[in-house]
């Protein structure tokens, strides 16, 4: 995954993955939203714990609801993450960090403009 | 048919569960391995399964060993769902005793047409325990 070359979210894609079911759509939001923040606050924990382990498994959890979702970047961001726990690479986590918070605002601001057209 | 969706990731299992449905399977959804493991060790539990890979307690990997150790009930097809895309990790994968593996974010064409695959594996499975009474053959038994 290239974070640079990735969509902050590939509604056509989802929409095709889910056979063009919009209130599915709107439903795996409203899960994504309803969990989303407390798998970012033990994410933000670990890294500034320097807990690498814990850094692997959350990034993990978020990069793999993120593809589901289409939101290539912020997807992108989370796999360098996973990446650096699992070498074990505190060096970097927290700038990382800082690109996939970013990276998720944005998201959820699409997120938000995509369930107000429906 | 019965089938059984493992995944802790919410997004995912309702994904799948929503897939499944239309596709006309009878979905079992769980949010562990632990609870997959039980469901597939019951003699009336599903005999198709989608298993994450990293589940809290037990992983897919772990849940498949669980159930190839169980020799009394009949056979379980299992597919291992992962976002890992390294060959060391599918061939452990495989290893554990998975059938399959799909890649996520998954496609819902291609994640039927696997399970169509799991259910003819599944179908042959049962044809083979069954006497041969067409062509007078009996079912090779292992020594």
């Amino acid at each position: 995954m290239n974070v640079a070359t990735a969509s902050v979210l590939n509604i056509t894609e989802l929409l095709t993955r889910v056979d063009d079911d919009r209130e599915l759509v709107g439903e795996l939001f409203s899960i994504f939203k309803s969990v989303f923040l407390s798998h970012l606050q033990r994410l933000s924990d670990a890294v500034a714990n320097e807990v690498p382990r814990q850094v692997e498994v959350e990034s993990h959890t978020l990069k793999g609801m993120l593809l589901n979702l289409s939101a290539s970047r912020a997807a992108a961001v989370a796999a360098d993450l996973e990446t650096m726990g699992r070498e074990g690479k505190v060096t970097g986590m927290k700038e990382s960090l800082a690109e996939f918070r970013t990276e998720a605002q944005t998201l959820l601001l699409q997120m938000e403009s995509v369930e107000s057209q429906r | 048919m019965k089938i059984l969706i493992a995944d802790d990731d919410p997004v995912s299992r309702r994904l799948l569960d929503k897939t499944l449905l239309r596709a006309g399977y009878d979905v079992i959804a769980v949010e562990n391995g632990v609870a997959a493991a039980e469901e597939l060790c019951r003699q009336d539990g599903p005999r198709l399964a989608l298993l994450d890979w990293e589940m809290p307690e037990l992983g897919g990997p772990a849940v498949c060993r669980e159930v190839r150790k169980k020799k009394d009930q009949g056979y379980v097809y299992m597919i291992l769902l992962t976002s890992k895309g390294l060959k060391t990790d599918i061939v452990t994968g495989m290893g554990s005793g998975a059938d399959d593996y799909l890649t996520k974010p998954f496609d819902s064409g291609e994640l039927k047409a696997r399970l169509r695959t799991g259910e003819r594996i599944l179908h042959l499975k049962a044809d083979w325990s069954k006497p041969a009474k067409t062509c007078g053959l009996k079912p090779r038994t292992t020594p």
